[in-house]
């Protein structure tokens, strides 16, 4: 039962997770980073996400158009860059303005809660 | 590196063939940016082996990479797919059972046990048989039919003015309707192609032997198995798409049609061949009954069977269209 609890709390961590990591994602993109760069920052900044969840998601955001890429050639392995595109901007900017909003919300209705 | 050219193919063959160059040096780079970043004094398979682990199942990783989910069939279509499924096996089931018991009262007397374990045998590959083709028919539908008849639907924003009206009672197509042709369609089938000599004439010449005379000539009926079958499953296709729509309206007179008019000529390839038939059948059944009748109607039959597949065909394709503008509002 304990068991089974504790990994009821993980899948819904992870449902909660899911919809801010593209936030965190674009807010490390406005320079360009490759795949394992960006793991690695974001990991330094306390957000941990694995490669094989990243990966596929920046593939997703470049096929929308948030995220543009190139790929480097030239030293020994090749990379794929990616970066913010101008259109992915405006819609980061929008998103941080919504999350701002909604944490304000989902703070007042949680400590709401704990007065009673 | 053979273990990471394991892995990277174990993830890239469950994806696209235009999108594996591009992710397989995706990965590599990966896995090399992340074993230089190991640290400690293991030795390098012990290290590869490590970010591997950390990779995950590459079954998980592919899925992640691959947007759309793949159905043989969608969850849309699921509950009508289980729907004629229980009436095909219902009516192979049935069609066998009385087929077995008409043989064994008039054809084979060839003792209980004989017929018993003929008879599980029979029903064991019809049903495998069935359950096959109607998985097939709808897995086809799912892959082209409904995804095209949809692509209206699927758009950008909903408007109260979208909502369907809720259709006329006599626009709705009865799921009784539904159920009494695939019943029908399956049993015949069945019998087609389990039990062709059931089609007989039954003469009984008053002291007890029984003479039958088959219809079909069954050796070359039985080169027309896979038709009957596309029939069956066309058939199926066809009262699937009445399950999907409920309703009468052009969009789905317009497939209908089209089914009607494909099994139409597929059915007289079939019965339009007069070596289907039992060329003697009228004769042996003069004979047997003693009595002259005209022969040359029953050589002509292949042509009398067009005919009927042809009005038939009409009546169908007509009433179809009707429905489908009248009730297309």
């Amino acid at each position: 039962m304990a068991n089974n609890s504790d990994a009821l709390f993980d899948s819904l961590v992870l449902e909660l997770r899911r919809g801010t990591l593209i936030l965190s994602v674009l807010s490390q993109l406005k320079e360009q980073q490759y795949g394992y760069s960006l793991i690695v920052l974001l990991q330094e900044k306390g957000i941990e996400i694995d490669a094989g969840t990243l990966y596929p998601l920046l593939r997703r955001l470049e096929k929308q158009e948030l995220l543009e890429s190139s790929w480097d050639v030239e030293s020994s392995k090749p990379r794929k860059y990616y970066k913010m595109s101008a259109y992915g901007q405006k819609i980061y900017d929008k998103l941080c303005k919504h999350w701002i909003e909604m944490n304000k919300r989902i703070d007042a209705l949680i400590n709401e809660k704990e007065v009673k | 590196m053979n273990l990471v050219d394991r892995y990277v193919y174990a993830v890239t063959k469950r994806l696209p063939q235009k999108q594996r160059d591009d992710i397989e040096k995706e990965l590599k780079t990966l896995i090399d940016d992340m074993l230089e970043n190991q640290q400690g004094d293991e030795t390098i398979e012990k290290k590869i082996v490590n970010v591997l682990m950390e990779l995950g199942d590459p079954e998980l990783m592919a899925d992640n990479y691959r947007e759309t989910k793949r159905y043989l069939i969608g969850p849309d279509n699921f509950e009508n797919y289980i729907f004629i499924l229980k009436i095909v096996l219902g009516a192979v089931f049935l069609g066998i059972t009385v087929s077995t018991i008409v043989e064994s009262f008039s054809i084979l007397q060839q003792g209980i046990v004989y017929t018993f374990a003929r008879y599980l045998a029979i029903t064991l590959s019809a049903l495998v048989q069935g359950f096959a083709w109607v998985t097939a028919g709808f897995a086809i539908a799912e892959y082209n039919g409904i995804k095209l008849l949809d692509k209206k639907d699927i758009k950008e924003g909903w408007s109260i003015a979208e909502l369907p009206e809720v259709p006329q009672k006599e626009a709705v197509i009865a799921r009784s309707e539904i159920v009494f042709s695939v019943a029908f369609s399956t049993i015949f089938t069945c019998l087609l192609i389990f039990a062709p000599h059931i089609f007989a004439a039954y003469i009984n010449n008053g002291s007890g032997v029984t003479t039958v005379i088959p219809v079909f000539n069954i050796e070359v009926l039985s080169r027309f198995n896979m038709l009957v079958i596309v029939l069956f499953i066309l058939g199926v296709m066809k009262e699937g798409l009445k399950l999907y729509f409920g309703r009468w309206k052009l969009r789905l007179s317009i497939p209908i049609i089209t089914i009607s008019v494909i099994s139409a000529i597929i059915s007289v390839l079939i019965f339009g061949n007069p070596d289907v038939w039992n060329a003697s059948f009228a004769l042996e059944v003069a004979n047997h009954l003693d009595f002259t009748m005209n022969v040359g109607l029953w050589n002509r039959l292949s042509s009398v069977v067009i005919i009927i597949i042809i009005v038939a065909t009409v009546i169908d394709v007509a009433t179809s269209f009707y429905k489908g503008i009248k009730y297309n509002s």
